[in-house]
């Protein structure tokens, strides 16, 4: 029988956002809405498509403090499937365990399965009388899960296709806590058709064959971070005999990430930057054709309004103008921050043989460079003029840490902006 | 940078004071006491850098002496001269740069290397007193310009550089103020408060929303209630609304069912007939009146005549009356014309021969005065005119040029002379070359004295690389015991508890915080569903009271209407009430009928009566038109018989046929009323029968009606009329029974409602304390704080004093883990500065080994170069040996005055060379000039006698000149003008006397024509004209008006054969309306269209009645519903329900507002609820804020690096610099105390000087002379320093030797002037052995002395050393 499924994980609901700045106030609320609103926009796609049902792996809240207007939200959607016609499958990741929080749902709408935590369990799907599918899944009991569960799913004998559902770090994927960890090839010898994994939040297509290995990656971006950036949704899988015949992503997400790399070679000064940045969110908005997108700006490159910039503070010369110029063109476009990472004009070693005091400053770099005993020294002499107490608790130890030779090579160039600036 | 001079106007004791013609080297100014030394100190300051104004404590040295407070400086740079000029006054400022141009203060900061006013103040230009404070050497900016200048070139400075990196820093992060970290931090705080309260306030969610689905429930339950009756009501409504249409549709119908025999008649026939009869009376009218209009027209006609004779000349007569103005005209110009001629002959007759002799008026009329002969003579003159002032010009070039050639030859001669007169020179290439030696040799002698300045330097460099490396090691030894103090302290420390368990322990306070907190809202939640639930309780007490005796009043009403007497049904009622006012209605219609019927028997016995008064005539009308059918038929069978040739029998036929005819006319004009009024009582009959059946009918019904009501025969109207109340009666005795019973229902259901809503209610209490959910929250909030506490080691649930108590503890262990710490940190940091110290040892020895063997190596191999190339230079000048600079510049001045003096004789010999050419040139030019001036002379007396030529032959007196001869033909002009208006004059004249005699003679001919008698006379044929035109006037008048009454006789004909068409016309309209009504006269026919009329507006208002039903119910099932509910006619029933519905409306209005607003308010709370449990927005909003944290963070770690860089780059580079500046000091007091003290070391507050036992003094220490001879050197080892980075400024000092004993001031002198080559020196002095001593030294020294009575002062010429005055 031939049939689509939607897959989807890591929905995070009611999830803040991390790592952005402070946004406008007319932004907040598409903020607040954007994982429940990505979550409405899944059922929607679900019933418009009329799949046959649905799986969620795993992440569905962001931690034990689950809000209620969260649980709220997933309920209701599951209930209008539900009454479509259209069973849902669930499964709790690490973000969201089931002995850890509390839940505000009593009972689950008739058609929701959720998975418990001591086995793997094996639900039908079923259509007019007839197994269409099984879905095997189960469910993590606290945030911490090293044990393989991936070893513990095996084929049913009965002869229909098969979904294993499934939170858990396939390939040992190093940008994610190795909850459940396990490998390729102990996804293969389960011998199901689909896996449909959760908890890697950039998608992916682990294995494009039978069986088919997926990650959707999260339904909606919650960070500028790159696995976060770009469109968001779920998975819509077509079944033909029993076999996946084509895998299709649908964006589902509300906000997007986004970040743009800008060479000021060539730009004359701060206004022409303000328009090539308007330009690059003009570009941005067709990209996402509409969406609210918050977006990055990263100035690289050599030229001379590197030097402009250096007249004043970014955010007041650069980022505040050009929010300003966004407002009154693009509203669907957010500018989070503008980073300089642009260089001088001249290159620094043009310095070195002029006997100055720059060619002295950069020297006095190598030498800062090729000694780390400088550098702590540097940490112990410089680094501790700040009210650290609270500064610790927050931001951990990176005051401490070490200087970066990116860094030095930033404070080089600022060092020799202030004494060009002064000259 | 040199001074070449001042020119102070006013300031201080100074006053018009003026200096010119400074030079290099010492300059020194003598003056007694109050002479104004210290003031010209004051003013070379002041001009350079602005004049303290009074908000300084300076002193500001107004002008004693009168002029303006100030005045200028003259400078040379670059071997340009620039002015500086300032004055007190505000804006004063200007300085004039060698192009002329004005420069800025910018400029002149470019001027003097970018020095400022405190550095200027405290090393270039200083007073003794400033001389004594090693403090002025101290201050920063002295210390920061001079240091910068060594460190980031003219003008930069790393200090500023790190200031702003400071500032850039705490703004944004410090330990102590505001900072935009201190910022953040707050409102960091303010989140997670916002954060903790939110989470708290999120419980009470599922409770608010439970409470929200049931009050919209209620609301809902009530709001169907009320639709339902509001759905009643508009049936109600409609019901009643429609009733009064309805009963007039009924009764309509009913009286148009009467007329259903009457005719149906156009709706216009009324109109049409109105038309006719107004059309035929108003046509009649209209003849008449024509007729009357023709014959008036006629007689008028024939009233007019006309006169044909005067109508035949009535063309000519016009066109000769139209000439008499003219003619008028004419008569009077022939008068004025004769004058005019005879007085215009006789003065040109007199004028003529004033022309000349033998002029007369035919001459004048012949001559050519055009202006094409005026322009030819124009011509001749500018020709005359061109050729004598060539002449003259020709005669003046010739007198100039020959004048000039004398001068150039006599200026030839002269510079010849003296060429061969000057003393031979040597050749400018030769001198060129020599130039060049010079200008090689002098960087080459700067070079040397620098390479041997270094190979001093590294001399020195060594000795001190070996002292730093002995300090380093000393340093790193130090740093050992110090770290090793600070370890063993740390070790003996009491224990403490491990990071870790602090952060464990903090989160258990943090975790047990809120979960008190929660307890605590748990504790107030389970007393409010406690509470809840009493009320509750409460409630449904008051519901089954409330039910009970709800029931009690039910069976006390049931009682009440069970005793009450019996009325009838309420359906048995509306038939009674239904049956009466049909038999009301019954009775009228036979009312109505009997009425018609005997009018109807009236009719009949009328028309009787006048049928009876008509007797003979009682053929019907019908015959007439049988008689004429008969006479048809004969008239076509007489035609036959004819086609049949059947002659007799159609003869026959045709006088049958003709009989009949005239029987029939006969017939026609008497029998037609006695027809009518036999058919009109027939009628009358049938409408009497028809009135008598429907009567017997109705009167059959009314009984069956009267039956039903329990009549027995048909009752009168006011027995009906009792009927019908006492039906009302019972009815509404039987509404109120209903109504009772029905209330008596709806309050047996409210008890039911009540008792199960009671029951509800205590089931809801039952639910609220068995499935108490706080109460179990609360309980398992106590578990969690328990489990929770035993990491605090707390043995049962703690007081929130309690868990503050141990917060404090826990903090109080933070706090000291922190302290040991940074102790740690500093410890580590020990290590690492001792590892640094070991480092730089090690490295210093390293440098100590390179720096010796770069001494042998590089600076002495390149002295010896550069003595060598310096030589080579020199022998190509002719010295054997490396020159002084001043032999040198004694060379270079002589070879450059040669070289001046060489090249003024060359362009000599060149100007003389071109003097010559010149006169040469001048010559030929004289010659050319007057051979051209002979040939333009002769060409001029040639064309001369050509103009007497043509004079000749144009008839031009042999006088007349080109000048004069337009004055001669504008004369003749003017005549002949006079003479051809004499000519003019007689032809008008003779034309004038033509035309009036052949005027006369048409007069007269025209006249004879019409009878009149002829005459000759002028004045009277303008008379003949005049009455000849009246005449034909008046007939033409005449003629027009016989036409115009013509026509409109022929238009009144014409308008009355159309009146007399419209009136047979108009009659037949009114026989055809007539006909068409079927009636016999104009009475008859209007009866019959009022009959037709009354059924029309019976149907239409049936119509409308329906229209109007239709618009108010509408069509469909429910329009269906209410007409079928209409036909019962149940009025008051209808009325009575309204008022019911009405009453619940009233009832449940309110109720559902309440229900709606307290719906309305819940779902607020829930939002609100909602809002401030916006956990994302807050959550979203501290990441934010953490996330700026951590970019201002970066910021911080990146501006503290920075500076961190520039600080090391500029400790290395004061570490490095200063030995250059200590060096060339060292050097210069070695030499001052004779090698008493031979060198010097920095401390960051002072100088230390090391004496030649080795032992170390602080400078301040040092006797006054002393210290000053330490201070003057080290400001003149700071000045070549600058110098040397930078420009050379001018070395001011205003006696700063007075301290300094003979011997030592003799070297301070010395080293003074060996200092002058590289700066300028001007030693200001009031001893005169102190000028003695420098003259002594160097007898170039020059020496400005000064008075108290001050005036213009010019200084020495350069041959002359000392001018005293």
């Amino acid at each position: 029988m031939n049939f689509q499924f939607m897959h989807a994980a890591d929905l995070h609901l009611d999830t803040p956002f991390s790592g952005m700045h402070r946004v406008d106030a007319s932004l907040v609320e598409t903020l607040r809405d954007a994982t429940t609103q990505a979550f409405e926009n899944l059922v929607a796609a679900a019933i418009e498509r009329s799949v046959a049902f649905v799986v969620i792996a795993g992440d569905i809240y962001d931690g034990p403090d689950r809000g209620v207007r969260a649980q709220l939200a997933f309920r209701n959607g599951l209930d209008r499937l539900a009454r479509s016609g259209i069973p849902s499958f669930v499964v709790h990741g690490n973000h969201d365990p089931v002995e850890e929080g509390w839940s505000a749902v009593r009972k689950w709408p008739d058609g929701v399965s959720v998975f418990g935590t001591e086995e793997v369990s094996v639900i039908p799907v079923v259509r007019n009388g007839q197994t269409l599918a099984l879905v095997h899944g189960i469910s993590y009991p606290r945030r911490a899960v090293s044990e393989n569960l991936a070893l513990r799913f095996r084929r049913n004998p009965e002869a229909c296709f098969q979904v294993g559902l499934l939170h858990c770090n396939a390939g040992a994927n190093a940008d994610h806590a190795a909850y459940s960890p396990c490998s390729i090839e102990d996804l293969l010898a389960s011998n199901l058709d689909y896996w449909a994994l959760g908890h890697v939040h950039l998608r992916q297509n682990l294995r494009e064959s039978r069986p088919w290995i997926a990650y959707p990656g999260s339904l909606q971006g919650l960070s500028p971070k790159p696995s976060e950036r770009g469109a968001k949704g779920a998975l819509v899988i077509d079944v033909v005999e029993q076999l996946v015949t084509g895998v299709e992503f649908v964006p589902l997400d509300v906000v997007r990430f986004d970040e743009v790399e800008i060479d000021i070679a060539g730009i004359p000064d701060v206004i022409g930057l303000l328009d090539r940045i308007v330009e690059a969110a003009l570009n941005t908005a067709e990209v996402h054709m509409g969406r609210a997108v918050v977006l990055r700006v990263a100035l690289t490159g050599r030229g001379i309004v590197h030097q402009d910039m250096r007249r004043g503070h970014i955010r007041d010369l650069v980022l505040n103008p050009a929010r300003a110029a966004l407002a009154a063109t693009i509203k669907t476009v957010w500018l989070d921050v503008v980073k300089d990472r642009s260089s001088p004009e001249s290159d620094i070693e043009s310095l070195r043989g002029r006997g100055d005091f720059a060619a002295d400053l950069v020297e006095t770099v190598d030498l800062l460079l090729d000694s780390p005993e400088k550098r702590s020294a540097l940490i112990a002499t410089h680094l501790h003029g700040l009210p650290t107490g609270e500064l610790r608790r927050l931001l951990g130890d990176a005051l401490d840490v070490e200087p970066t030779a990116d860094e030095i090579r930033l404070a080089l160039e600022m060092a020799l902006d202030r004494i060009t600036e002064i000259e | 940078m040199r001074l070449r001079g001042w020119h102070v106007e006013g300031f201080g004791l100074l006053h018009d004071f003026q200096v010119e013609g400074l030079s290099d080297g010492v300059t020194v100014v003598l003056g007694p006491n109050e002479a104004g030394k210290t003031s010209l100190l004051a003013f070379i300051r002041g001009a350079l850098f602005g004049y303290p104004d009074r908000r300084r404590r300076d002193r500001q040295y107004p002008p004693l002496r009168g002029g303006r407070h100030g005045g200028r400086l003259f400078v040379e740079s670059d071997q340009s001269m620039f002015v500086v000029e300032r004055f007190a006054s505000p804006s004063s400022f200007s300085l004039t740069q060698p192009d002329g141009a004005v420069g800025t203060e910018a400029d002149l900061h470019q001027l003097l290397g970018g020095v400022d006013a405190e550095l200027h103040r405290n090393v270039f230009a200083f007073s003794l007193t400033e001389l004594q404070e090693f403090a002025s050497l101290q201050v920063e900016g002295v210390r920061d310009r001079i240091f910068a200048a060594g460190v980031v070139g003219a003008g930069r400075s790393a200090r500023v550089a790190i200031g702003r990196l400071v500032s850039q820093r705490e703004e944004i992060g410090r330990r102590r103020g505001d900072c935009r970290i201190t910022t953040l931090r707050n409102r960091l705080r303010e989140l997670e408060e916002l954060l903790r309260d939110a989470k708290a306030r999120a419980t009470r969610h599922p409770e608010l929303r439970r409470a929200t689905d049931e009050l919209d429930e209620e609301q809902r339950r009530i709001g169907r209630d009320l639709a339902d009756a509001r759905r009643d009501m508009a049936h109600l409504d409609a019901l009643l609304t429609a009733w009064p249409d309805w009963d007039e549709r009924e009764q309509a119908e009913k009286e148009f069912e009467l007329l259903a025999d009457v005719p149906d008649l156009p709706n216009d026939l009324g109109t049409r007939l109105e038309s006719a009869l107004a059309d035929v009376r108003t046509q009649g009218d209209r003849h008449k009146a024509r007729e009357e209009s023709v014959f008036n027209l006629e007689r008028r006609l024939s009233d007019l005549r006309t006169d044909e004779q005067v109508a035949a000349v009535a063309q000519d007569v016009k066109r000769l009356a139209s000439q008499i103005g003219n003619i008028r005209t004419w008569r009077a110009r022939v008068g004025t014309l004769n004058t005019q001629y005879d007085v215009l002959q006789k003065r040109l007759a007199d004028e003529a021969p004033r022309l000349g002799p033998g002029w007369t008026l035919n001459s004048v009329r012949v001559f050519d005065a055009s202006i094409p002969a005026a322009q030819v003579i124009a011509d001749w003159g500018e020709r005359l005119d061109e050729s004598n002032q060539a002449v003259r010009e020709l005669e003046d070039e010739a007198r100039r040029s020959d004048s000039n050639t004398k001068e150039l030859a006599d200026e030839w001669s002269r510079r010849l002379e003296a060429l061969k007169r000057a003393s031979p020179l040597d050749d400018l290439q030769t001198l060129s070359e020599r130039d060049a030696a010079v200008r090689r040799l002098r960087p080459r002698l700067a070079l040397l004295v620098q390479v041997r300045a270094e190979l001093q330097a590294a001399t020195q460099r060594v000795s001190d690389a070996s002292r730093r490396a002995d300090a380093a090691k000393a340093d790193a030894e130090r740093i050992d015991a110090e770290m090793e103090q600070r370890s063993s302290a740390i070790r003996n420390s009491p224990e403490l508890p491990t990071p870790d368990q602090i952060a464990i322990w903090e989160r258990g306070v943090r975790d047990l915080r809120t979960a008190l907190a929660e307890l605590a809202a748990g504790h107030a939640d389970l007393r409010a569903a406690n509470q809840r639930a009493l009320d509750v309780e409460e409630r449904a007490t008051e519901a089954e009271q409330s039910a009970a005796s709800a029931a009690a009043e039910i069976d006390r009403r049931d009682k009440i209407l069970a005793e009450a007497n019996s009325v009838p049904e309420a359906e048995v009622i509306s038939s009674g009430e239904r049956t009466a006012r049909e038999l009301r209605r019954r009775l009228a219609d036979l009312d109505v009928l009997s009425r018609d019927l005997r009018v109807a028997q009236d009719r009949r016995a009328d028309r009787q009566r006048d049928d009876q008064l008509r007797a003979p005539a009682l053929v019907m009308p019908g015959l007439k038109r049988k008689i004429a059918v008969a006479v048809g038929v004969l008239v076509v069978l007489a035609v036959v018989l004819l086609i049949l040739s059947q002659v007799a029998a159609a003869v026959v036929a045709i006088v049958v046929a003709i009989a009949g005819m005239v029987i029939a006319f006969a017939l026609s004009g008497v029998t037609t009323p006695a027809a009518d009024g036999s058919a009109g009582t027939a009628e009358a009959d049938r409408n009497i029968q028809e009135l008598s059946d429907r009567i017997s009918l109705l009167n059959e019904s009314a009984k069956s009606l009267a039956a039903k009501l329990g009549f027995s025969e048909l009752p009168d109207r006011a027995e009906l009329e009792d009927t019908v109340d006492m039906l009302g009666v019972q009815y509404r005795a039987r509404q109120e029974r209903d109504r009772e019973a029905s209330a008596i229902e709806q309050l047996r259901v409210a008890v039911e409602q009540t008792r199960a809503r009671a029951a509800q209610i205590t089931k809801l209490a039952r639910d609220a304390q068995g499935d108490n959910a706080v109460s179990q929250r609360v309980c398992e909030l106590e578990a969690v704080i328990l489990t929770n506490a035993k990491v605090l080691a707390f043995a049962e649930l703690p007081t929130v004093a309690a868990l503050e108590e141990k917060a404090a503890e826990v903090r109080e262990f933070a706090d000291k883990i922190r302290e040991r710490e940074m102790e740690m940190s500093a410890v580590r940091a020990l290590e690492h500065e001792s590892t640094r110290a070991r480092n730089l040892s090690v490295r210093l020895e390293k440098e100590f080994m390179d720096l010796t063997s770069d001494i042998t190596s590089n600076h002495k191999v390149r002295v010896s170069e550069c003595e060598e190339a310096t030589i080579a230079i020199a022998r190509t000048l002719g010295l054997l040996e490396i020159p002084e600079p001043a032999e040198l510049e004694e060379a270079a001045k002589q070879i450059d005055d040669q070289l001046r003096v060489r090249r003024d004789r060359d362009r000599e010999v060149e100007l003389v060379e071109a003097l010559r050419r010149s006169a040469d040139a001048g010559r030929t030019v004289v010659e050319e000039t007057l051979a051209t001036l002979a040939t333009r002379r002769e060409e001029h007396e040639l064309l001369r006698a050509n103009w007497s030529t043509w004079k000749a032959s144009n008839g031009c007196p042999e006088a007349l000149r080109p000048e004069t001869a337009l004055q001669f033909f504008a004369s003749v002009e003017r005549l002949r003008e006079s003479v051809g208006q004499l000519d003019s004059m007689a032809a008008e004249r003779t034309k004038i006397q033509t035309e009036l005699s052949d005027y006369s003679e048409n007069v007269f001919t025209v006249a004879e024509r019409v009878g009149l008698p002829r005459t000759s006379e002028l004045a009277l044929a303008e008379d003949v004209v005049e009455g000849l035109r009246e005449r034909v006037e008046a007939d033409a008048g005449l003629r027009v008006e016989r036409t115009r009454i013509g026509s409109e006789l022929e238009r009144a004909r014409h308008a009355l054969a159309n009146t007399e068409r419209d009136c047979v016309t108009a009659a037949n309209t009114f026989d055809s309306v007539l006909f068409e009504a079927g009636a016999v006269d104009e009475r008859d026919c209007r009866a019959r269209i009022d009959k037709s009329r009354l059924k029309v507006d019976l149907a239409k208002r049936v119509q409308e009645s329906e229209y109007r039903l239709r618009s108010r119910l509408g069509i469909g099932p429910q329009a269906d519903v209410v007409r079928t509910e209409l036909r019962s006619g149940e009025r008051q029933e209808w009325d009575a329900r309204k008022s019911d519905c009405k009453g619940m409306l009233a009832r449940s209005q309110p109720l559902h507002e309440d229900a709606l607003r307290r719906h309305q308010t819940a779902i607020e709370s829930l939002s609100a609820l909602e809002r401030e449990c916006d956990v994302v927005t807050i959550a979203t909003e501290r990441e934010a804020v953490v996330a700026e944290m951590r970019d201002a963070m970066s910021e911080w770690r990146l501006l503290a690096i920075a500076q961190s860089l520039v600080q090391s780059t500029l400790r290395r580079y004061e570490v490095e610099r200063q030995p250059a500046v200590l060096t060339r000091t060292a050097s210069s007091f070695s030499r001052i105390t004779e090698g008493r003290y031979h060198s010097l070391v920095t401390r960051e507050d002072g100088i230390d000087v090391i004496a030649a036992d080795g032992s170390r003094l602080d400078a301040a220490a040092l006797s006054r002379g002393t210290a000053e001879q330490l201070y003057l050197c080290l400001r003149l080892a700071l000045a070549a320093e600058f110098g040397r980075l930078s420009v050379p400024l001018p070395f001011v000092m205003d006696d700063v030797l007075v301290n300094f004993d003979p011997e030592r001031a003799k070297r301070a002198a010395e080293i003074l002037l060996a200092a002058a080559p590289d700066h300028q020196i001007l030693l200001f002095t009031c001893h005169p052995e102190t000028v003695d001593l420098f003259v002594s030294l160097d007898s170039s020294t020059r020496v400005i002395e000064i008075q108290r009575q001050l005036r213009k002062v010019i200084p020495n010429p350069p041959d002359t050393a000392v001018q005293r005055s």
